[in-house]
Parts: structure tokens; sequence; C-alpha cells
């Protein structure tokens, strides 16, 4: 695949930061266009679990105890192999982002980590 | 029976584990050695280890410490082999700061392991031990 980029103001920022950090002028465009991606999976899927979580007693009723597949704010697919389901979700919509999740009762909670470790440095003052 | 011996590089000697995660989009694997953590609902992986395989966030949800401090966070959903075991369609935490992996009881909770600390061993039973002391 070749892309131009045309705007001169912007071309001229990516040859800039290139040669300011040693970089290829490739590696820096794949470097912000991989950022850009990412931003914009994490607001469709941000988006994609508060219809989730908005549905949820719906969910509930008619797919407890699977995985759910949601794309645009519709349930697209259901599976109890939340696997065979991301199978055919990424065979469907390769790479575009799509919620799988499961459907659990019980209210929205965070997931707990007790986990800790001690600074070393600090335990031997 | 597989054994891992402890990363007795920590001080009290840590118990841990070999694990491969496969992206079910891609099909990519990566070879990880994760923490063993009761402690942790969920499992976490640093984010850079999803990312090479190309595994895609499936969920949002919030990750709490001990201390009350919270971060959203997002779910990955990968097929995990640890040994011969298959446990396909694993939601995990992708880490966005972190450089440690962690198998929280989301996975634990599907083995039968001992740790044992005298020998710093972990030991995990193999198939056939998990279907012997199953019908125990």
């Amino acid at each position: 695949m070749q892309i131009a980029l045309r705007e001169p103001t912007l071309a001229r920022r990516v040859e800039q930061w290139a040669q300011e950090t040693s970089q290829q002028v490739e590696k820096v465009l794949e470097t912000a266009v991989q950022s850009h991606l990412d931003e914009l999976e994490e607001a469709a899927i941000h988006a994609e679990t508060r219809t989730f979580w908005a549905m949820h007693d719906e969910l509930l009723e008619k797919y407890s105890g699977q995985h759910v597949a949601l794309f645009r704010g519709q349930v697209i697919d259901h599976d109890r192999d939340a696997s065979r389901l991301g199978k055919r979700m990424r065979k469907r919509f390769d790479s575009l982002p799509v919620l799988i999740a499961p459907v659990r009762p019980g209210p929205r909670r965070d997931l707990r980590w007790l986990g800790g470790r001690f600074d070393r440095s600090e335990v031997a003052k | 029976m597989t054994e891992f011996p402890y990363d007795t590089s920590c001080d009290p000697a840590l118990p841990i584990c070999g694990v491969v995660l496969t992206a079910i989009s891609t099909g990519r694997r990566v070879k990880l050695i994760a923490t063993i953590d009761t402690g942790a609902d969920g499992t976490i992986i640093p984010v850079r280890y999803l990312q090479e395989i190309g595994a895609r966030r499936a969920f949002e949800t919030g990750l709490r410490s001990q201390w009350g401090e919270r971060r959203t966070v997002f779910l990955y959903l990968v097929d995990m082999q640890i040994d011969e075991l298959a446990l396909p369609g694993v939601y995990v935490v992708g880490d966005e700061l972190g450089e440690e992996a962690v198998l929280g009881r989301n996975v634990l909770n599907q083995l039968r392991l001992l740790l044992d600390g005298p020998a710093a061993l972990t030991r995990l039973l193999n198939e056939y031990q998990h279907k012997h002391i199953g019908r125990q």
C-alpha cells in the first residue's frame, strides 16, 4: 500500500520529527497511525461497553451465561464459547472494533488486584 | 506433572508459570512468564505483548488496587495455553504501564496447582491428574 501525505505542514512536521528522533519517516508515520487507530478503538469499545451495561438486564434475560458481541450498539452474535465467538467476529469484521463480553448476573463492578510489592530499598531504610 | 521453579531473584521467592497467549484475531503467539497471584481477580498482561500478537480490545472495565486506586483498563480476548492445558477464550487486562504478567484467579481457578514453597516449585498437575483428582 502506498499513501501520499499531501498536507505540506504535516509532511514537514513528520520529516522534522523523524530527523529529531533518528527514525525513518515511515516509522514515525506508522507509530502515529497506530496510536490514532488505538484511540479510535478505545473510543468505540468504551461506547459499546456503555451500551452493554445500559442493556444488561435485557441481555441477562436472553443470554445469561453466554458471551455476546456488540457492534454499533446492536447484539450481533452470542455463544457459550468466547473463543469461538471471537473467531467468528474477526472473520466477519476483521479489525473493526467489536465488543465481546460475558453476560453474568450482578451489578457492574471493577476487577480487584490485591497484589503489591515492597520496594526493597525502602524496606532496608 | 509440570514444574516451574520459583523466581528466586525476588525476596521472598515468587511462584511463576510459563504461558502461551494466542491472539484470536491473528493466530499469532507469544510466550510469557507470569506471576501466580491469587489476589488478582483477573489476568494482567503488559499491553505491548498483546499488540505484538495483534490482539484487539474486547471490553472496558476498571481495575482497583487494595489501596483503592482505580484505573480504566481494556480486556483482550485470547486463547491461553499452559504446558499441555488449553484454555480458550480468556479475558486478560492489557496493562499500559507495567512490565509484569500476572496470572489471576480467572485462570488459576481452572487449574490444579501446588505451590511447593520449600522446594521453590510450582507444580501444575497434568490432564490425567486433573481428571483423577476430580473423581475423588
